[in-house]
């Protein structure tokens, strides 16, 4: 039976809280609150995944969402005609550029569609893409490279390399962009016809010939519909068109694979929803659970009239839902504020290099909005049960208080206001704890921020970077996009001109080289034993083929490492010590194992050699050397070529005997320390210097990373900070909001103590000791849960991070403690105020 | 009668007047109330709903401010008192039986009978107190809490906590109100007993003609006057 009875039930609720008023704005402002935490995180969430997703798109060298590679004409028809492709757009390979000057640069010469070139970010910005056969568009890394002015027209004369064949040609510049240095191949487009000319469509699938011959053959790039597993919707798109996806290229844009890519962001991210969801539960619980308890006269009338139970929640419901529409927008907007006007400035100067404006995205406001209503949804159900389950006859006689006070017998005690308010207290445990928790997840908060930041150690945050004041080294070594390292930039003349530099005091100079260790079949095998019994150890779980060279007897591509004295020094060895007069001379060598920094730390001695044995290098151009292993040591890794080397093995060698296997004798770095005071005019030597003299040279300064870990710990503060005073807010609201109404709800009792004698002062006393007692309950339940957070969560959580030491702390709580107390001393103080403006028969009379 | 005469008096009132508004809306709550009550005596103000008997009881407690007049209670003009003066006096000198809502719930039976005294900081006159008790019936329940009693039960201890500072003067706001009337019979009954036994003075209100006839003497209020038995 459907009746029509909506009406009724808008109307009762509407006046219902329309008759609230004032208290209202707390459940309004609580609403609020959580709204404005909500948008701000996703904000701040959503611009660090797009920010991440367009670095990685830049990277990449494409938005689109896959591509599939190699493919014929044929092929491309009948993939993009697929109804699951969204749109998709090709590119047709003709070759790569071998300019000498652009050994630095790899860049591809192909022809684009205007789309696919859009897509990878190399679209004229400047001209247009060329159309005859003598026109080329590039980029202005490229040009820069090359020596040619940013001016279209110029000719200019390259050397491509299609497959096998080498052409030589002038061409036109018809048109160029901004290059993107971050990008792993820099574009050169060529025409359609010149394209058709130097690389015609081959007559085979590339994967029937699967030779390497790749000219003309078309790489198409598409989107689907959403980016949502991307991966195994290419795979049915190949199959489903009869392709074998285990034979065709294709590749995902890992852009969109944020999840994966950054789960420590996303881990960070729901730590702080769930927080937030907690806080506002807790707040709009307790204020929903109140007010109704406070009103549950009215809702046992509406019952004894015939109100059904599913009305009654209605009612409830709609409230709720007449509040939300009012703080979640409220809140929206001042978040929307917060995230538009305060986070760029924050972000820019501390997280995102270039947090490009803040846009509101729908996204954003809609997971805003869902989860604020969420949680409102959630908080209020208790109060709806509340509600709907009161039974008419005891709705009028309920008392909320006595509803739970203990039904036991008790022992007579003296009687002061600390007594009252500790049975007072007693009478609705689950509201104190909420309030309590509420009150402490704040301290909480902010206590492991405070101690977050006080576990990082500066000095070992920044040398893990850097060692001495400045490293200068080949950009290719920072640089975590090359995928070509040159280990050799660093020529004696270099060398030279940097130790005059003004200002420096020391410099040293780091080799690498590379080289092959040969080992008997007795080491290989324990090797090998080790590598696999070990594997949790290493990078990647070692695939067999790359275990391979292994089975004979070598282990390739190890970097070899030249020092000084000095670089010796820096050495941590735990195995065998160094006598450098003996290592001179060039018959000895120091193995590196990465042993600490991977927790292997006295298990690695030994693995393919011991101290007192020979090992013997082969290096790139033949020789074989067999040097004694002298001792076990780890180099810190800002000495390094910053990676870990096949299987993890380096060996350290003097400069002087490393030298003669690099090509040019070129240093891998130098390592300068600056003459006391001459840090800064230094580091601008530096930088004039790398910039002007040698572009391809790099440098680091100990300052910068001084920096970068202070704005890294800024960052720590102003959004821990940020967050714990919002939460505070809430806590302290919550504690006013269970106050008032506490006081409210006991009124009748107040006036009825003060009638037979109890006088305003140990009225007062009474509830200050009430209030401070829930400061008490949140300050202890902080220092325990505090305590714990710091000494376990906060120790496993940042385990793996190489300059956080665990510091035991609770002092911010104590440094809250105060001002909590004093909070919960004023806030009865004035609520009482605000009562005894009515008179005592006033008071008692609303009792009737 | 000489002997009557020779008893003190305990409380007296003087013009009470209490005016509620201004200009046509005002309300003659109370429009000059004279009477005086004797030490022992058991004085019952009857009138109707809204005839100012309960304003009148707020009065006589020092709970209410009167518009003009004066209430002496052991000739101490009770309204020269500044606030927190007057709450000390009260809970020395007068002792108050409400309606409903008398007890606070987290104290258990003895605690609420002895409050009063200790908010004064007192010793409690055990003896006394324990006399009050047993003689009210409730020795089997001091350590029970409110919400354990029966109605009845809940009213004597509410009495109990009145004697038990041997008040003045005690006044009661219709104190069977709430229960049903054998039970009323009962508590009344007592009420009377114990208060004779103590030599308590006692004020009470109701608008029930039948208990009324229990006290020593009847005072008629309407429209804010004493229309009969104001003075002993």
């Amino acid at each position: 039976m459907k009746v029509k009875n909506k009406k009724v039930i808008q109307r009762l609720s509407f006046r219902t809280i329309s008759a609230k008023g004032k208290k209202n704005l707390v459940a309004i402002f609580a609403i609020m609150l959580t709204t404005i935490l909500f948008t701000t995180v996703f904000t701040i969430g959503g611009a660090i995944i797009r920010n991440f997703q367009e670095a990685t798109m830049r990277q990449v060298g494409g938005s689109s969402m896959a591509g599939i590679k190699y493919i014929l004409p044929e092929d491309y028809e009948k993939l993009a005609a697929d109804p699951k492709v969204e749109q998709s757009f090709y590119r047709i390979i003709a070759g790569i550029l071998e300019n000498e000057e652009l050994s630095k640069l790899p860049t591809e010469v192909s022809f684009a569609q205007d789309l696919a070139a859009k897509n990878s970010f190399s679209y004229p910005e400047e001209g247009r893409m060329p159309q005859e056969s003598n026109e080329i568009a590039t980029s202005t890394l490229v040009l820069d490279a090359l020596g040619i002015p940013h001016e279209l027209g110029e000719i200019i004369t390259l050397n491509i390399t299609v497959d096998d064949k080498h052409i030589t040609k002038d061409f036109v510049l018809s048109g160029y962009w901004e290059g993107d240095p971050v990008a792993m191949a820099q574009q050169c487009w060529i025409s359609r016809s010149y394209c058709d000319e130097i690389a015609p469509t081959p007559e085979n699938s590339f994967y029937e010939t699967m030779g390497n011959k790749y000219a003309g053959y078309w790489m198409m790039d598409f989107d689907f519909s959403n980016s949502w597993n991307i991966a195994d919707k290419t795979i049915s798109l190949l199959e489903r068109n009869g392709y074998n996806s285990n034979v065709i290229g294709y590749g995902i844009n890992w852009a969109y694979a944020t999840s994966e890519a950054d789960g420590e962001t996303v881990v960070f991210i729901l730590f702080l929803l769930g927080l937030i969801l907690a806080s506002g539960y807790l707040i709009i619980f307790n204020i929903f659970s109140l007010n109704v308890a406070g009103e549950i006269k009215s809702y046992g009338l509406l019952k004894t009239i015939g109100t059904t139970e599913k009305q009654l929640k209605n009612m409830v419901r709609r409230q709720a839902f007449f509040l939300s529409m009012i703080g979640i927008p409220l809140g929206l907007i001042l978040g929307i504020v917060v995230g538009k006007y305060l986070f760029p400035v924050v972000l820019n100067a501390f997280v995102l290099e270039n947090y490009n404006g803040f846009s509101v995205s729908p996204l954003v406001i809609t997971g805003a909005i869902l989860f604020s209503f969420f949680t409102v949804r959630v908080s209020c159900n208790k109060a709806c049960r509340l509600a709907a389950k009161v039974s008419p006859i005891e709705a009028v006689r309920y008392v909320e208080v006595s509803a739970n006070v203990q039904k036991k017998e008790k022992k007579s005690r003296k009687i002061t206001p600390f007594s009252f308010a500790w049975a007072n207290i007693g009478r609705n445990p689950k509201k104190v704890m909420i309030v309590v928790v509420s009150l402490s997840l704040s301290m909480i908060l902010m206590n492991s921020v405070y101690g977050l930041i006080k576990g990082m150690d500066m000095d070992k945050f920044v040398s893990f970077s850097i060692i001495g004041d400045n490293i200068v080294t080949d950009s290719t070594i920072l640089n975590p996009a090359s995928n070509q390292y040159i280990t050799n930039s660093i020529t004696e003349d270099i060398r030279k001109e940097i130790e005059n530099l003004e200002g420096v005091e020391e410099v040293h100079h780091v080799y690498s080289a590379d080289a092959d260790i040969i080992l008997d079949e007795v080491s290989a095998k324990r090797f090998l034993e080790f590598t696999v019994e070990n594997s949790q150890y290493f990078e990647d779980p070692y695939a067999e083929e790359e275990l391979a060279p292994l089975k004979e007897n070598k282990i390739p591509f190890i970097s070899v490492y030249g020092v000084d004295l000095w670089g010796t020094e820096q050495l941590e060895y735990f195995k065998g010590v160094i006598d450098w007069e003996k290592f001179q001379t060039g018959n000895y060598c120091l193995i590196n194992t990465w042993g600490s920094a991977r927790g292997l730390e006295n298990k690695l001695e030994g693995m393919y050699c011991d101290i007192g044995e020979n090992l013997i290098l082969e290096f790139p151009d033949g020789t074989r050397k067999e040097y004694e292993v002298m001792a076990f040591a780890d180099m810190p890794y800002a000495m390094t070529e910053r990676g870990f080397g096949y299987l993890g093995t380096q060996v350290i060698l003097p400069a002087q005997e490393c030298m003669k296997y690099i090509e040019g004798e070129g240093a891998l770095m130098s390592i300068l320390m600056a003459a006391k005071g001459n840090e800064d005019s230094l580091d601008k030597a530096l930088n004039d210097y790398t910039e002007q003299m040698h572009p391809n040279l790099t440098y680091v300064s100990r300052k910068t990373y001084e920096e970068e870990f202070k704005d890294y710990v800024n960052m720590f503060w102003l959004v821990g900070g940020g967050l714990s005073f919002v939460l505070a807010l809430i806590g302290i609201l919550n504690f006013l909001n269970a106050m008032v109404t506490e006081i409210i709800a006991r009124r009748q009792e107040l006036a009825m103590m003060e009638s037979v004698g109890m006088t305003g002062k140990q009225m007062k006393s009474m509830l200050a000791w009430e209030g401070m007692l829930y400061a008490f309950f949140a300050i202890g339940c902080s220092i325990v849960l505090g305590s714990l957070t710091n000494s376990v969560l906060l120790k496993s959580f940042m385990d793996g991070a190489w300059y956080y030491t665990n510091h035991f702390t609770i002092l911010p709580i104590l440094l809250c403690s105060p001002v909590f107390l004093l909070i919960s001393y004023l806030i009865p103080m004035v609520v009482y105020r605000n009562m005894v403006r009515k008179s005592v028969v006033e008071r008692l009379r609303e009792a009737e | 009668m000489l002997k009557e005469e020779r008893k003190v008096e305990v409380l007296r009132t003087e013009g009470l007047k209490k005016y509620y508004g201004n200009n046509v809306n005002q309300v003659k709550a109370l429009d000059g109330v004279d009477l005086s009550v004797k030490q022992g005596e058991f004085v019952a103000i009857v009138g109707t709903s809204g005839s100012g008997k309960s304003t009148l009881l707020h009065m006589l407690g020092g709970l209410d401010q009167p518009t003009s007049g004066k209430v002496y209670v052991e000739d101490k003009d009770i309204f020269s008192l500044k606030k927190e003066a007057l709450t000390v006096f009260r809970r020395r000198k007068i002792g108050f039986v409400f309606q409903a809502y008398n007890l606070i719930p987290v104290l258990n039976v003895y605690e609420n009978i002895v409050l009063p005294m200790e908010l004064d900081g007192n010793d409690v006159d055990k003896k006394y107190v324990n006399n009050v008790i047993e003689s009210l019936g409730l020795s089997e329940k001091i350590k029970n809490m409110p919400n354990q009693l029966s109605g009845g039960q809940q009213q004597r201890v509410a009495i109990a906590r009145a004697l038990a500072t041997k008040p003045a003067i005690l006044l009661a706001d219709e104190p069977t109100g709430n229960l049903d009337s054998r039970t009323s019979q009962d508590v009344l009954s007592l009420l009377k007993v114990t208060g004779q036994n103590f030599g308590q003075t006692m004020v009470m209100i109701t608008h029930n003609e039948e208990i009324a006839q229990m006290a020593d003497r009847i005072i008629r209020i309407e429209d804010g006057k004493i229309v009969k038995g104001g003075q002993a």
